[in-house]
């Protein structure tokens, strides 16, 4: 007996030792198909769309190395420029519109109305719609022949106008109003979320002070919901760089190339016409695009993070 | 002269009343307290005297003007919140002079108040910071801050100490008493403790149901309450309510107690005797403050009653003792080295001469 211990407690001990060994490995080792996934899949196929966009790439990704070649050509190319442009146009009007739109819709349902839930379904209700539904709900409300203006016609209107889906430098805006009417509710709810964040004796206490109710908004409570426009913007800016399916829904990228976008350039290019380099060249530059658009609102708000906890 | 008067006040939500008939006239440099347990109405009518609530009937006037339709900025009052209620994306001097700036009152003179207010109130060193960075003291210095900043004709303090922590509370507490002795201001303090509100207040309104059920003095409020409520709501640990009969033996008159063992009928003083007689029933509420119950040291004393201890509480400067007579459960104050065992009995001496009565139905005081 006395001599069987000192065996038995060493077992344990080494079972132990390596149950503790087990429980610090473990939760990495979970880890590892997440992390190999992301490095592969994301960092990985970054990494060689970085390296085709230097290469003579083709119908097939090659790696004849062409230097800046493929940049030097997309930088001629008129369809790329419209796209850019486009894409600024967009991006700034979906971007504003749905601050706008639903910071005002946020500010209306926290006035303690009625129907409050029922209101906040109703306005969050196509963002459950995909891209394409609603792309394609779009195309038949704004056609001419069939949708708003051909209504607006038969009630007697016959002057009545509306048209832009097929004008080519009008067409981009009717992919604002889309992509807003789908976006707006779901920005609504995070300024609402933001709203209610906020203590309602702050209110009481500027009224006290002497504010009237647009200035304690101006002055007070929109200031405060920094962090919801942060994440409002980050959230929209991703959202319109990679817009793809609505446009494709909506006008197919037309009429004719008026309404492409980056990602439709690089679509086309890379897969339909067989110039993977080339697209691959115009992936990359979206990729910085948002890189620059975000990194500065990122440092700043870290920077503003740091202020208030070293103090 | 007299700062607020509200005058037979009413409010009600649809048809259930919250306050009724609420009755105060508060003088100029007052520290008046509503003092009452939750949903007693204390916070609606300190809303009301803001202008945050509407006024069903009644009237309340601030430095004699009616101030009832008016809006809470042409009150001339400034309030305290519980939550602190201070403007997050502003510094504290942004917050201080927020109030000032509304009432375009010209720069200059804005930073000069600013400053005075931070010296007052020892925050200089935090005026450039945001609330965020602030400390729960901190943020109640600067609340207060923005309330003295304006020098309104009264001031408002909505529960401002009880989001503190207790060590934190004790200290503001003494604070705001030297603010306002130095001051002089006029101030509505709600709370829900009572020991702020004796402490605190010259007058102390103990509000009960939607009513005032006793407004006065601090000492008077514990001494004289008007009625079980008040008795029970103040003071810390609470009056014992014993339930007895009342009784008169070989010409004496007293109340029938009894720890469990023989029953003792305790004489009472002539001044109370006769009121309890003249109100002529024969069953009572007792009440008597712990410290008015004591354990006797004598072997021998006829009146003293024989009770179970329960159980023994020491706090330090007091011990508690918890025992049971006439079937309830009743606290004694002791000092510590005369405390009795535990599971022990000790004959308790009552001080019926500091003794209350009330209506057992009615819970009205009597004698």
């Amino acid at each position: 007996m006395a001599a069987n211990s000192p065996a038995a407690s060493a077992g344990t001990y080494r079972s132990s030792r390596w149950r503790e060994h087990l429980d610090t490995v473990l939760p990495k080792l979970t880890l590892v198909p997440t992390g190999a996934a992301a490095l592969i899949f994301l960092y990985g196929f970054i990494a060689w769309t970085i390296w085709l966009s230097f290469t003579k790439s083709t119908l097939l990704p090659n790696n004849r190395f062409a230097g800046l070649a493929q940049y030097r050509f997309l930088f001629k190319l008129d369809t790329w420029w419209v796209s850019v442009t486009n894409l600024v146009i967009f991006g700034v009007l979906y971007i504003v519109i749905c601050l706008a739109i639903g910071l005002f819709l946020a500010i209306l349902i926290d006035q303690k109305i009625r129907a409050e839930n029922l209101l906040r379904t109703i306005y969050l209700y196509p963002l459950a719609l995909s891209l394409v539904v609603t792309g394609v709900a779009w195309k038949w409300i704004l056609n001419p022949d069939l949708g708003l203006q051909s209504v607006v016609r038969s009630l007697g209107f016959t002057h009545f106008t509306f048209d832009w889906l097929v004008q080519p430098h009008m067409a981009i805006y009717t992919i604002v109003i889309a992509a807003v009417w789908q976006a707006s509710g779901f920005v609504m709810a995070l300024f609402l979320a933001g709203l209610r964040g906020i203590d309602g004796a702050i209110i009481k206490a500027a009224q006290i002070d002497g504010a009237s109710l647009p200035r304690i908004y101006l002055r007070i409570i929109i200031p405060s919901l920094r962090p919801v426009f942060f994440s409002a913007v980050i959230l929209l800016v991703s959202m319109a760089i990679k817009s793809f399916d609505l446009i494709i829904a909506l006008t197919g990228g037309g009429p004719g190339y008026a309404t492409w976008l980056p990602a439709i350039f690089m679509y086309n290019y890379g897969f339909n016409r067989g110039q993977i380099g080339l697209g691959t060249a115009a992936a990359v530059l979206m990729m910085l695009a948002v890189a620059l658009a975000l990194l500065p609102l990122i440092l700043s708000e870290l920077k503003e993070k740091r202020r208030a906890s070293t103090r | 002269m007299s700062v607020l008067t509200i005058r037979k006040i009413n409010k009600t939500y649809g048809n259930e009343a919250v306050l009724h008939d609420i009755n105060i006239d508060m003088q100029d440099g007052e520290f008046l307290i509503l003092v009452g347990p939750s949903g007693c109405g204390k916070t609606t009518l300190l809303n009301m005297i803001a202008g945050l609530e509407s006024v069903t009937g009644g009237e309340i006037a601030i430095d004699g003007r009616r101030i009832n339709g008016l809006g809470p900025r042409d009150r001339n009052i400034a309030m305290v919140f519980q939550s602190y209620a201070l403007y997050p994306n502003m510094t504290v001097r942004g917050n201080i002079s927020f109030g000032l700036e509304m009432r375009k009152v010209p720069r200059p003179r804005r930073s000069e108040i600013v400053n005075r207010v931070a010296k007052t109130l020892q925050i200089e060193h935090l005026l450039d910071r945001k609330p965020a960075a602030l400390s729960g003291g901190q943020r109640q210095r600067v609340a207060i801050g923005r309330a003295l900043a304006r020098e309104p004709s009264l001031f408002l303090f909505d529960e401002p100490l009880s989001a503190l922590d207790a060590k934190l509370r004790d200290e503001m507490r003494t604070e705001l008493k030297i603010l306002h002795q130095r001051l002089k201001t006029s101030m509505v303090y709600v709370t829900h403790d009572q020991i702020e509100a004796m402490t605190l207040g010259d007058r102390i309104a103990v509000m009960y149901g939607g009513r005032v059920q006793q407004l006065g003095a601090p000492q008077d409020i514990y001494d004289n309450p008007t009625n079980r409520f008040v008795a029970g709501f103040i003071g810390s640990p609470a009056m014992n309510f014993i339930p007895c009969e009342l009784a008169e033996e070989n010409g004496a008159f007293g109340v029938r107690l009894s720890g469990g063992e023989e029953t003792r009928l305790l004489p009472l003083p002539d001044a109370i005797a006769d009121k309890l007689k003249s109100w002529g029933r024969g069953k009572a509420v007792l009440g008597v403050r712990p410290e008015h119950v004591t354990p006797s040291t004598a072997e021998q004393q006829t009146e003293a009653v024989s009770c179970p201890v329960n159980v023994v509480e020491p706090t330090g400067p007091n011990t508690y003792v918890f025992s049971k007579v006439n079937d309830v459960e009743i606290i004694v104050r002791c000092t510590p080295g005369h405390a009795p065992e535990a599971g022990s009995r000790a004959k308790l001496e009552f001080d019926l001469s500091k003794a209350l009565f009330f209506d057992p139905e009615t819970d009205d005081r009597v004698a």
